[in-house]
């Protein structure tokens, strides 16, 4: 049973734009070491690390509080479930990416490391939360089950090892080792699919605050796309100053991702928590409600 | 219809004053419920009154009701103070009487067991019937709305000696007991049926599009929105509540217009919320998925009254 919305301790209002305010003040401080590297070589990287560890160990917070708004019966409670097991992984993504760096005592990483296993995993739950979004806004007839999107997963990962047969077939990734490549394909793969259909999902809401976390992943897919961009060799063809331009937007933006995100889920979870409480829900338009001085029957 | 009083287990309240201050009272405190008059000519004369405004005058006699003037009906004497009967009603149960009043009686039979019931009731849901249905059991008397051929839920209703109950649970208590059953056919220029079909497609709108809305956001917001919308509600004292993805409407609108400008503005403020929360795309959307569910007639009563789709996202 759910008990009716109550006044909350602090105003959302106010925690939000104190939220916003810090994110604000994080992106300042991302692009500030990125463009200045204040401190010693190693450590700008380490303290780039740190702050984006924080931003999406925050985001993946807020996602946890708004699965738990959900009971397991309500058919919402499986998206953010899988948003919020996705954006974990991400976090322990980011978490064994410093570990990496930090413990290991030379620049050699695995072909296929613990990195990598947190990157798919969490591709494939926020994959899954947006797929059951879909369903959902499609309407219960055209629901379909689970089976369909590990389907179209086993479809995603054979054409990404088709593509990387063909990259070393002719010559491409010289060097490199088969699943190197296959990882480094499948990333913008699914950083086009998932962001494409956030996208999507985020047209279908409109400007209503259910669009806003999956804004969030579509920042994500662009500051990929450029991280894409680089590894197809497009550097090749920009200029000096562009390359730093677009390394910049891709930093900026990767942990903005978060942030967007993040902020979205705490409007989400307040509005969920406490309803019109929160004081988050706009002042309501004229709808023949407010006066009712007239009688109904005139 | 037999020419009994309707209702006979509810209390008459005194009718010492004279019958034009019983009308008032009824005006004055908003009541639902119904005046009888027996005449000489031993037809009985009834006026119905929906929330403190008269709905209708009749005059029925054996199974044939038909429409008089409030002024008609203000006018009849009445020999002796037990010949007039003033009965308040729930909203549920004077719209039933209403809506008996304006429809016309189709046949009447005896029906004893559960099984020649259950009989009745699939033959009913086979020919998908529209109608109401008055039923005498014992000392009860009640009234049920089929709808598609289904007793639509909330609009079941019994009078007992211990009061109004609601369902058919009187009647699976009582299995082998006769039934005196009247079934009525809608009359469709009736303002009683324009009424029911109005209320019937908001009902069955809302119903899908919370539904629907709900699949989308979970419960916890599609409460927060109930909440809303019955706390909304409270100040214009429309006996209509949202509970889960159901809306009851158990008010007594005495015109269509009435329940037009209830619906309209519980749609605005509907569509207001879930343009706030999943958008004005999908709520248009869902809006409209729902409107292509229900019946012709439902739509075009309820495009008649304008609650349409597009009249209620931003």
């Amino acid at each position: 049973m759910i008990k009716p919305g109550y006044l909350p301790r602090f105003s959302p209002r106010r925690i939000l734009w104190i939220s916003a305010a810090v994110s604000v003040l994080w992106i300042v401080v991302i692009a500030w070491v990125n463009a200045a590297e204040p401190f010693a070589a190693g450590w700008n990287d380490w303290i780039l690390g740190i702050l984006n560890l924080i931003a999406s160990l925050a985001a993946a917070v807020a996602a946890v509080v708004v699965a738990g708004q959900f009971q397991r019966k309500d058919e919402p409670h499986r998206v953010w479930l899988n948003f919020a097991i996705g954006l974990c992984c991400w976090v322990a993504g980011e978490l064994s990416g410093l570990a990496y760096g930090a413990f290991s005592s030379s620049d050699y990483y695995p072909d296929f490391s613990l990195i990598d296993f947190f990157w798919i995993s969490g591709y494939f739950f926020l994959g899954l939360s947006l797929y059951h979004q879909f369903n959902l806004v499609q309407g219960v007839q055209k629901k379909r089950g689970l089976l369909l999107y590990l389907g179209l997963i086993a479809l995603a990962l054979a054409a990404t090892a088709g593509l990387s047969n063909l990259a070393l077939g002719s010559g491409l990734g010289a060097g490199h080792s088969w699943i190197i490549l296959f990882v480094t394909i499948l990333y913008p793969v699914f950083d086009l699919t998932e962001g494409a259909i956030a996208l999507r999902l985020s047209f279908l809401f409109g400007r209503g605050r259910w669009s806003r976390p999956w804004w969030g992943l579509i920042l994500f897919a662009l500051a990929d796309g450029v991280d894409s961009f680089y590894w197809l060799g497009g550097y090749e063809w920009i200029s000096a100053g562009a390359q730093t331009a677009l390394n910049t937007v891709s930093v900026i933006v990767y942990t903005a991702s978060y942030l967007v995100a993040g902020l979205a889920l705490l409007i989400n979870y307040f509005i969920l928590r406490y309803g019109k409480a929160s004081g988050l829900f706009k002042s309501g338009r004229e709808t023949g409600l407010e006066n009712p001085g007239q009688s109904q029957n005139e | 219809m037999p020419t009994q009083r309707f209702f006979d287990q509810v209390e008459n309240l005194p009718t010492g004053t004279a019958p034009i201050s019983l009308e008032r009272d009824f005006r004055d405190q908003n009541a639902s419920g119904l005046i009888e008059k027996r005449s000489g000519d031993k037809s009985l004369k009834i006026l119905v009154f929906a929330g403190g405004i008269p709905a209708g005058a009749y005059k029925l006699t054996g199974n044939l009701s038909r429409v008089i003037s409030l002024a008609d009906f203000s006018t009849i004497e009445v020999e002796a103070d037990e010949n007039i009967r003033t009965v308040r009603l729930p909203d549920l149960a004077g719209r039933m009487v209403w809506l008996a009043l304006e429809s016309q009686a189709q046949k009447t039979f005896n029906c004893q067991g559960e099984n020649s019931w259950e009989i009745q009731l699939n033959d009913w849901l086979r020919e998908g019937w529209s109608g109401l249905i008055e039923i005498r059991l014992g000392n009860c008397h009640g009234f049920a709305l089929f709808w598609d051929g289904k007793p639509q839920e909330n609009e079941v209703l019994f009078s007992t000696a211990a009061g109004f109950v609601t369902g058919f649970d009187l009647m699976k208590n009582e299995p082998d007991k006769l039934y005196e059953v009247t079934a009525f056919a809608f009359v469709p220029t009736s303002q009683a049926y324009q009424c029911v079909i109005l209320r019937r497609g908001v009902t069955h709108w809302s119903n899908r599009v919370l539904g629907r809305y709900q699949e989308l956001v979970g419960q916890k917001l599609l409460q927060a929105m109930n909440r809303e919308l019955n706390q909304a509600m409270r100040p214009w004292k429309w006996n209509i509540s949202f509970q889960d993805n159901l809306m009851v409407d158990a008010h007594f609108f005495p015109y269509t217009q009435a329940a037009a400008h209830a619906y309209r503005a519980l749609f605005m403020d509907m569509g207001a919320q879930m343009s706030f929360v999943i958008g004005n795309n999908l709520t248009q959307r869902i809006l409209n998925e729902a409107f292509e569910q229900l019946r012709p007639d439902e739509c075009a009563a309820l495009q008649a009254q304008r609650l349409i789709p597009a009249a209620f996202s931003e």
